[in-house]
């Protein structure tokens, strides 16, 4: 039966929530337009709103294996790409000598040894010994994969650089073996923090999503999936209260992971409803600077007061 | 419905949202599979192909609501311009572009003023002065001199009293005139603001602060953070192969 692209749209956003994965319609039409386009998506967006859940979630989803390489200062071609054991090379060099004994015997002159030598097969540069890291495992496996490159905005001008070959043509040019070209095309879903900006060829490249903090409903209905022990009363008062500190001038906004971690907290404290004393005690989980939760603090009583009504 | 497309994607440009060719492509093939139907389905596709940062994103949600809307307003509006349409009238020696012109709904209305403004090139709108001309020509393509001239012979032929008849044409005709004119302006906002406002830009680049009157401030702002990004991305990098050779 032939589905048009709003029922897929739906579809897969069911299937993320079966996943406890909630997501807007702009996200499931981005997974929908990858997985159909063969398009990597590239996600922006503060720390903490699901970007690296949703690869995990899109795996799982589409029943795929996840691969993932976290991008960091200094990542090159050996750690993300391929690299030669170099350990084996040298065993096998040990071995060639001895067996080249046999293939030399009894030859005349350097030019029959020559000969003999060349075609004798080698293999000292073959699959064998290549080493493959996930941005080679992804294209070479043939289930199809989701390959997650999370906060590639760490990585150097260089390796962006790299990326570009193997987002546009999903292919991978080995100098030794000549080009290794997928046959399933992975899942691509790239993210970022915008600690630098990212180049525009890779940019344009890929689909761009833009993850931002949810609003209030959209966040009671995450919590709902992700902490359903959680009661109605406490859940409404403790996403507008966290809706309420984002709109506070802080160094670091508290983020979706931050209001479930601090919702999973209420619940080990047994809180039935939020008061002053159990968010002052707890404020920590939701603030990670001194500075902001020294804010947070004296505007205390007025936040409380407005989400418990 | 690839016309639609480079239409809006010049408004983007003109909106300072930097869209490659090969991006344009990208959408095209993109929309091929998901179709224009769906406004929403529509939106959500092109803001993930189009712009590439969150400011762009913003300004890329106005332009899609200005440049849909005017697309989507013919039907709506149907209904509630109803009133307008006259119903008949004993007339006789008038033209058959009269009669369509009277018994014509507002929706028709409106797809012929966007016909017109193709056949005159609207899109080509540069300079807020333009646009009384552009008007003008819409109007004259839309045969309005012809209503005109028979609105004059009515005058000679029945003295001073207006007939029903007549005043509902020139409510017609003032209605159609607003029409035209809103439709103009809107063209103008899409299509043509930005050269006066690149050169404007070009101006401020090369003038002494101080001069710029203070009703620039905002555009002068952006205008300076946009410089001071380049420089900055331009000696970082230096800064950084500095250190790397060190």
């Amino acid at each position: 039966m032939a589905k048009g692209p709003k029922d897929s749209i739906k579809a897969i956003s069911k299937g993320f929530a079966k996943h406890n994965y909630v997501c807007s319609n702009q996200i499931a039409t981005a997974v929908y337009l990858a997985n159909e386009l063969d398009k990597p998506i590239l996600i922006e967006g503060p720390p903490g709103v699901g970007k690296t859940e949703l690869a995990n979630t899109a795996a799982l989803h589409f029943k795929k294996e996840l691969l993932r390489l976290q991008c960091y200062e200094g990542l090159d071609e050996t750690k993300a790409l391929y690299e030669w054991r170099y350990g084996k090379q040298l065993l096998y060099t040990q071995i060639l000598k001895e067996q080249m004994q046999e293939v030399l015997d009894g030859a005349k002159g350097l030019e029959e040894s020559l000969d003999r030598l060349m075609s004798f097969e080698d293999i000292f540069f073959s699959e064998n010994f290549l080493e493959a890291r996930p941005l080679l495992q992804a294209l070479t496996s043939s289930e199809g994969n989701v390959l997650l490159i999370d906060e590639v905005d760490k990585s150097d001008e260089e390796f962006e650089a790299l990326l570009l070959e193997i987002l546009s043509e999903f292919q991978i040019s080995i100098p030794e073996l000549g080009v290794r070209k997928a046959e399933v095309k992975p899942l691509v879903i790239l993210t970022s923090n915008n600690s630098r900006e990212i180049g525009d060829a890779l940019k344009r490249r890929c689909l761009h999503l833009y993850i931002p903090f949810p609003d209030a409903s959209l966040e009671r209905e995450i919590i709902q999936a992700r902490v359903p022990e959680v009661n109605e009363n406490l859940k409404k008062q403790l996403v507008s209260f966290v809706q309420g500190i984002r709109s506070l001038d802080l160094k670091k906004l508290p983020a979706i992971s931050e209001t479930i971690d601090w919702a999973r907290t209420l619940i080990l404290l047994n809180a039935k409803e939020l008061n002053e004393d159990l968010a002052r005690e707890t404020l920590n989980v939701l603030l990670k600077h001194q500075q902001d939760v020294e804010v947070v603090q004296k505007e205390l009583p007025s936040l409380v007061k407005a989400s418990i009504h | 419905m690839e016309r639609v497309l480079a239409d809006f994607v010049k408004t983007l440009r003109n909106a300072n949202v930097q869209v490659s060719p090969a991006e344009t492509l990208d959408a095209m093939e993109v929309l091929q599979n998901i179709g224009y139907e769906d406004k929403e389905l529509l939106k959500n596709t092109l803001s993930l192909t189009l712009p590439k940062t969150p400011e762009e994103k913003e300004k890329f949600e106005i332009c899609f609501e200005e440049f849909f809307q005017e697309k989507n307003e013919s039907t709506s509006q149907e209904t509630v311009d109803k009133k307008f349409s006259p119903t008949s009238f004993p007339l006789d020696n008038k033209s058959d572009r009269i009669q369509e012109f009277l018994e014509g709904s507002s929706s028709d209305l409106d797809l012929k003023i966007s016909k017109a403004g193709e056949i005159v090139e609207v899109r080509e709108i540069k300079y807020f002065t333009q646009r009384s001309v552009f008007s003008r020509k819409i109007l004259e393509v839309m045969g309005v001199s012809e209503i005109e001239e028979y609105l004059s012979l009515l005058n000679i032929e029945k003295g001073e009293v207006p007939s029903d008849e007549e005043k509902q044409l020139r409510n017609q005709l003032a209605n159609l005139r607003d029409k035209v004119s809103n439709f103009v302006q809107q063209q103008f906002l899409l299509h043509g603001d930005v050269s006066g406002e690149k050169l404007r830009e070009q101006v401020f680049k090369s003038m002494n602060m101080g001069q710029i009157d203070r009703s620039y401030l905002n555009e002068v702002h952006s205008l300076v953070r946009r410089m001071a990004k380049k420089l900055a991305n331009m000696h970082s990098r230096r800064k950084k192969n500095f250190r790397r050779a060190s």
